[in-house]
């Protein structure tokens, strides 16, 4: 290794640094609940990018990811397609791609809520900026819908970002990222907060009472 | 030598401004502060002094809750000198109702902030690149959720100048 390459690498610690100290606070929320289960959404698979009959699925497999990779109390259903284009508070969760840009951003969600209740959730995939996938193979330079689903609808469930690298709701992503699709212990902590686990999950005993003759 | 191993740091340093700043933002990639200070009308920091929410209705059709965040102007570090600027935001709250909008930062008064902004479709300004154009400050002039300093955004945006 030369002078130069030694003393480059030396002066890039404090840069290495500003990262190792980021704050290491883990998942947020706004404490906020939908008070009926499950939380039923439709989707307008009207796209720029896919078949719509490939979009249905991976939204619904990015929904799901909260369900089925957590004992937490949730769950979403899916109630169809629908033909609207617009979001508010009306009563329809729908996911929508919208052949519009956001800034950078590649999906939003909004959600309403009132108190400690979710009230009605929509996602807006901004479809003009960014190029869409579904499954695990054949992105390139653009977003599988199955991890961004995932993100997003994390929020729709009141979790709000984490600081943890690697964990679904971290607010960051990369093109092609096939990981979010996946919860983090940090994650799995979070809409247990909000969602506490299910009674009668296999391996769990609660209450139990034994009541001699 | 010196100017090289200088270069060398800049270099490193600035890669890891942009990739930590994508810390605080909702889930996109980041843009680096410099481009977002290339890409404003105006980047000012200053102090909420008033948040009014109203409903309105975006060019999508979607009907919302947007809150007209008043900003007391401290710094001025791109576009016109201002004592202070309106900027509206997706998002707030009407009597019990709140939207919460993912991608952005909501405010009260007595947040800090930096705001980088462009003028929206009614006229107004806006956040540039949304989430990414609004960074809240804390005590100490870090940028929450990230790291990097309020020192960080004023030397890159000087790069622009």
């Amino acid at each position: 290794m030369t002078k130069t390459t030694t003393l480059a690498l030396l002066a890039m610690i404090p840069a290495i640094g500003l990262v190792l100290s980021q704050d290491t606070s883990a998942y947020t929320t706004n404490g906020a609940t939908w008070a009926q289960l499950p939380v039923p959404y439709s989707i307008n698979t009207t796209n720029l990018d896919l078949p719509e009959s490939a979009v249905e699925p991976a939204v619904i497999a990015g929904a799901d990811t909260w369900a089925t990779q957590s004992s937490a109390a949730v769950s979403l259903s899916y109630t169809g397609s629908s033909a609207q284009t617009t979001t508010g508070y009306d009563g329809l969760n729908l996911v929508v791609f919208r052949n519009a840009s956001s800034g950078s951003a590649i999906a939003t969600t909004y959600y309403w809520s009132s108190g400690n209740r979710l009230l009605d959730a929509d996602i807006v995939f901004w479809d003009a900026a960014f190029r869409f996938f579904s499954g695990s193979t054949g992105c390139s330079g653009g977003f599988y819908i199955e991890d961004i689903a995932a993100h997003e609808f994390g929020h729709a469930l009141g979790m709000g970002h984490s600081a943890v690298a690697g964990a679904t709701m971290y607010p960051s992503t990369s093109s092609c990222n096939a990981n979010n699709r996946s919860l983090d212990a940090d994650d799995i902590a979070g809409i247990l907060f909000l969602y506490p686990a299910r009674t009668g999950v296999p391996g769990q005993i609660r209450n139990v009472r034994v009541v001699g003759s | 030598m010196l100017r090289t191993l200088f270069t060398a740091f800049l270099r490193v340093a600035c890669f890891f401004i942009v990739i930590s700043s994508g810390h605080i933002l909702a889930q996109d990639p980041p843009v680096p502060l410099v481009d977002r200070a290339r890409g404003s009308e105006r980047v000012v920091v200053g102090r909420v002094t008033a948040v009014n929410p109203v409903w309105q209705t975006n060019e999508f059709g979607d009907r919302l809750i947007v809150s007209i965040v008043s900003v007391a102007v401290d710094e001025t570090l791109r576009g016109p000198a201002q004592g202070a600027v309106d900027v509206e935001v997706e998002g707030g709250t009407i009597g019990e109702l709140t939207l919460h909008v993912s991608d952005l930062e909501s405010f009260t008064p007595g947040d800090r902030g930096v705001f980088y902004l462009k003028r929206g479709s009614r006229g107004l300004l806006v956040p540039h690149l949304r989430g990414q154009g609004l960074l809240k400050l804390d005590r100490s002039d870090r940028v929450r959720g990230s790291n990097f300093t309020l020192a960080d955004v004023r030397r890159e945006a000087r790069r622009v100048q």
